[in-house]
This record gives structure tokens, C-alpha cells and sequence, in this order.
């Protein structure tokens, strides 16, 4: 008797939880939902693309059979192939432009970060302006005595080409000009920071992520770098990232930038270095 | 026997509940120690002094905070990407039409209360206009310096897009509602970029939120009278207008707390003062 009622009641909440289960979109291997195709298509920004693969290659364990393409491309084409239908979600290191942000796109923040602009612990620089980073990066400041400092030379470090923290700078700050002639190139954000450590007239760029006691970061326009003010972005040098949904691309694209946002999708990003924005 | 049949539905829902959260796992519904703001650049500041100070106070919470104009705040509420709108100003009747359409209903809280500053070069000797002038200026009825007073030199007109809440709020209290915008004004999408366009060029007049004055840009009067704290605060001033946070009325608990320490005097309105804007306890009504 006892066990017939066992019975019963959990075939009433299997079909109790059946019916919440679909009508709350969720996927579990007993009612596998229609996918609409078994690929999912992302492109759009570069420097977006470690964070996409990070996630894709977790979303993809949880949905076997979906295979989840991303590209670069850049953020704007990303965003215009979103719109074509010809890709199911634009992956974007900006925020939608408003005469882009229409009633049929939905734009996710699902990470921040950012670069400091680093010097030696003893170097007494405590705030540049964007404008002079710029002129710094560039060449056309090479003195610290113009920035307030004694008068020596600026030792510029600059990472490698292909470098992620070099492109977001280059987004950032750079309006398309090259940096100036005289610098040094180091291979990693790791041996950048050991160079400006080693070196009293250094100034250089890190990731946030890479920041640590052996170097200093510099208040930009009169904010300092820290998850706080990335969060709040108002630190100046600050990347915001966002998967872009156009019109309905179909229940894949809708779960993944879910996957993206929840809990697990972003240690994932918070793994990779960026800050957690869920 | 009855004892036991009274047990199974209890039974049934208890495993349900189990099985049902059980296989939320994985890419649950977002955790809830994060609130998203976003729209007007005239809020932008004080929201980011105040996600700051509540974020140094909840150090597990995550609160994140954009800007983009008061009209995009109001769209990230109703598509759902954002959990709080900055608008200064009220939402449009299309803002509210296309929130019907999908069955949102917002609620709304006044944090703090500003004016709209007209601002020109600081080489411009130009010290005072009414609303008269302005209304003129701004429908390109006047056109030159020398007819309020100033230098014979064409006014250059700065305003912002229709999507700003502060263009909004200057349409609503300046210009009227029928009133256009001479076609030759500057628009720009971000005040910030306004301010700057007034602050290089010597015939230009522009409009600003009191909490963005800077140096390098000088306020006018308006019918004879400033914005300052005091002239808000009794309801002098002419183009006062409120700072709100908008939410629908489903906003999860996490979002209405940190609205509540944004409304508290001795939280979130200590960073409205410092900003430079009246807090909400402070406001005294102007007489109608």
C-alpha cells in the first residue's frame, strides 16, 4: 500500500514537473526541446572572442549536438549580421549606438573590463588625463618633466601585436594612430608588469587582471582602476562587452546569452580575468 | 489510511519542487546580487557615486550602471536588459504606449531633484536671457547675439537628440511642445559633448543639467534668476525638473533595496548633495 502511494505520488510530480519544465524553457535530457538548426553562430568583436569560446565550449557540454561557431569580424559587422539574419548573435565590445538600439534589439552586458596605464611603485605620477595617455602612447610626450614628473625620458612599454589588452587600447585610445616609435615590446601583460617593476622612467598598459603590487596604476582624468569603478564605468579606459539579439534567432541564441549571464557563465568569465557584471 | 492520502499531494509537490530546481542546473535563471541601470547622462554621475558607496557597503553585490540617454534607460527596462532607467525627466507617451503594448506597468522613484542650466562661452558677455529669449532662440526667431544684448555674432544653438530626457525636459519647459528646433541647431547624443561644443565655440548656447556645470562654461540666469541650491530649493528657479528611477512594478527585491539606499538621506542622498543636486527630503513645492 505504502509503496503504491510512493508510486503515485512521484508520477504526479514528474508530470508536475514535466509541465513546469517546458513552459519555463529549461533543457533536461527527457523532454529535449526542437532546436530550430544544431549550430549556433556568433561573431563580432576580437577581443570578445576569448570570453565567446570560454563560454561556448561549457554551453556546448550542456546542449551535445549544438555546435556553437564564433568568429571576429569586429563589433559593428558583427552587429549588421545579427540584423541580416545571418548570424544568430553579435558578440560586441561597445555599447549599441542609439540609432542602432531599434525595438527589435536586445543588447546583454555580460562582462566588463579594463586597461590601467601602469608605472614604477616610486614613480610619484598619481593621475594622467586621457588625452595625455594618449600623447604618451603616441610619442608625442616622451619627458615625465611634462606631466609633472622630473625631467627623463619616458620608457614606453608596448605589448605585442595579436596582444588582446593592445587591441583594447588601441579601441580605446589610440583613434587609429600608431603608438610612438620609441618603445619597447614585451610578449605578455606578465612581462610588461616585470619590465615596468625593473624600470623607475617605465610607463606601460596592463589588463586589469594582471595587475599586481610590483607595479602602479595611474588615476585616469582622477579615477582609479578597480572592479568598483569598472562596474560603475566610470573609469575612463573601460571595456563594456554585450551579445546582441536581433528580432527572434531562435531558441539557441536566447539560451546561450541566459548561459552567458548565469551564474556559471560568468566565473567563467570571471576566471578569464574579467569582472563578473550577474 | 486518510492520513497517508493526505500526505501524497504535500509529497507529490515536495518532490516536484526538488526535481524542478534540480534540473535548473545549469544556465539558471541570473543571480540575484546584481541590478543593472542605465539611461540619462545627467544621472549618470550621482548613480555611479551611489552603485559605488553600495557596492563598497554589500561587497557581494554587483551593481552596474550605463548611460545611453534617458529614452534608452526606459527601453533596457521594457526589453528587459536593464533592471532600473535613469530618465530625467518623465517617459514619453510612446515610452508608456510601447510598455502597455507589453503589459509593463512601471513603477517610478524621484531621487533627487535638478534644473536645466542654459550655458554659454564664458567670452560671452551675455549674462541673463528670459524665457521669452530662449524660447526664440531655440525656434531661431532670434538668431543674433546683439537682439539679447550681445555681440553682433550669429547664435550657434546646441541642443541634444530626442532621445536625451534633458532634451525632453527643455522642449517641455522652454521651447513648448509645438515649438521646432531652428534646423541648423548642433544635436549632439551626449551632454557631455554639448558641454564641450559650448565650451569652444564663442557664440554658442547650449542647455545642461545644473549637477554637469563646469568651469569652462558659464551658466545664465534665467528671468533674472540663478540655479543654485537655494533658488531650487524654494521653487524660484523656472526649469527645475526631478531625477527618476524607473523599474517595472515585477522588480525582484535586490533592486528594490538598492533604490531604497539610493532614497536614503543618509546614503544615497548624501551623494545627490555631493553632486550638486537637491535631495528628495529637501525639495520644498513651488506654489502653482
Amino acid at each position: 500500500m505504502r509503496g503504491k502511494e510512493l508510486i503515485t505520488a512521484m508520477i504526479i510530480s514528474a508530470v508536475i514537473s514535466c509541465l513546469a519544465l517546458m513552459t519555463s524553457g529549461c533543457s533536461i535530457t527527457l523532454l529535449k526541446p526542437e532546436y530550430r538548426d544544431n549550430a549556433l553562430l556568433i561573431a563580432g568583436s576580437t577581443t570578445a572572442i576569448p570570453y565567446t569560446r570560454a563560454l561556448a565550449d561549457e554551453f556546448m557540454k550542456y546542449n551535445p549536438g549544438l555546435m556553437v561557431s564564433h568568429n571576429g569580424g569586429g563589433s559593428t559587422p558583427g552587429l549588421i549580421a545579427a540584423k541580416k539574419g545571418a548570424i544568430d548573435v553579435a558578440a560586441m565590445s561597445r555599447d549599441l549606438k542609439k540609432n542602432e538600439d531599434d525595438e527589435h534589439t536586445r543588447g546583454y552586458l555580460f562582462a566588463r573590463d579594463g586597461v590601467a596605464i601602469v608605472v614604477h611603485p616610486e614613480n610619484p605620477l598619481e593621475n594622467l588625463t586621457e588625452n595625455q595617455v594618449r600623447d604618451i602612447l603616441q610619442g608625442r610626450i616622451s619627458n615625465w618633466g611634462t606631466v609633472g614628473g622630473k625631467n627623463s625620458p619616458i620608457k614606453l612599454v608596448c605589448l605585442a601585436e595579436g596582444s588582446i589588452t593592445r587591441k583594447m587600447i588601441e579601441d580605446m585610445v589610440m583613434k587609429g594612430e600608431r603608438f610612438g616609435k620609441n618603445h619597447v615590446t614585451m610578449e605578455s601583460d606578465t612581462q610588461a608588469a616585470g619590465f615596468v617593476a625593473a624600470n623607475p622612467d617605465a610607463l606601460g598598459y596592463l589588463h586589469l587582471s594582471e595587475l599586481s603590487p610590483q607595479v602602479r596604476a595611474v588615476c585616469i582624468n582622477g579615477v582609479e582602476i578597480s572592479k568598483l569603478t569598472v562596474l560603475s564605468e566610470r573609469y575612463p579606459l573601460t571595456r563594456s562587452f554585450y551579445y546582441v539579439i536581433y528580432s527572434e534567432p531562435g531558441p539557441n541564441a536566447e539560451k546561450f546569452v541566459k548561459f552567458a549571464c548565469s551564474e556559471q557563465g560568468q566565473k567563467i568569465i570571471e576566471k578569464m580575468g574579467a569582472v563578473p557584471v550577474y | 489510511m486518510k492520513m497517508k492520502k493526505r500526505l501524497l499531494f504535500p509529497l507529490s509537490a515536495c518532490i516536484a519542487i526538488f526535481l524542478i530546481t534540480a534540473s535548473a542546473w545549469p544556465g539558471k535563471a541570473p543571480v540575484s546580487n546584481s541590478v543593472h541601470l542605465r539611461g540619462s547622462g545627467a544621472i549618470l554621475p550621482i548613480a555611479q557615486a551611489v552603485a559605488e558607496a553600495y557596492m563598497k557597503e554589500h561587497p557581494d553585490r554587483i551593481i552596474t550602471v550605463t548611460g545611453g540617454g534617458s529614452a534608452r534607460g526606459i527601453k533596457a527596462v521594457v526589453d528587459g536588459t536593464a533592471n532600473i532607467g535613469m530618465v530625467s525627466s518623465n517617459i514619453t507617451g510612446e515610452a508608456s504606449k510601447q510598455a502597455r503594448e507589453r503589459g509593463i506597468i512601471f513603477n517610478k522613484y524621484t531621487v533627487a531633484y535638478d534644473a536645466l542650466v542654459p550655458v554659454v562661452n564664458p567670452r560671452n558677455p551675455v549674462s541673463n536671457l528670459s524665457m521669452e529669449q530662449l524660447k526664440k532662440i531655440y525656434s531661431g526667431e532670434v538668431a543674433n547675439w546683439k537682439q539679447v544684448g550681445g555681440r553682433d555674432a550669429p547664435i550657434v544653438v546646441v541642443s541634444l537628440d530626442v532621445t536625451s530626457g534633458s532634451f525632453e525636459g527643455w522642449k517641455n519647459m522652454v521651447m513648448g511642445r509645438e515649438s521646432v528646433l531652428i534646423p541648423t541647431a548642433c544635436v549632439f547624443y551626449q551632454i557631455v559633448d554639448a558641454r564641450r561644443h559650448v565650451a569652444e565655440n564663442i557664440n554658442a548656447i547650449g542647455y545642461i543639467a545644473l549637477i554637469l556645470l563646469d568651469g569652462k562654461i558659464k551658466a545664465v540666469s534665467v528671468n533674472g534668476i540663478d540655479a543654485n541650491k537655494q533658488t531650487l530649493q524654494r521653487g524660484a528657479y523656472p526649469l527645475t525638473r526631478t531625477l527618476n528611477l524607473y523599474t517595472t512594478n515585477a522588480a525582484p527585491e535586490n533592486v528594490i533595496n538598492f533604490i531604497k539606499y539610493f532614497l536614503d538621506p543618509e546614503k544615497g542622498q548624501q551623494h545627490v548633495q555631493k553632486a550638486g543636486a537637491i535631495p528628495v527630503g529637501q525639495f520644498i513645492q513651488p506654489e502653482e
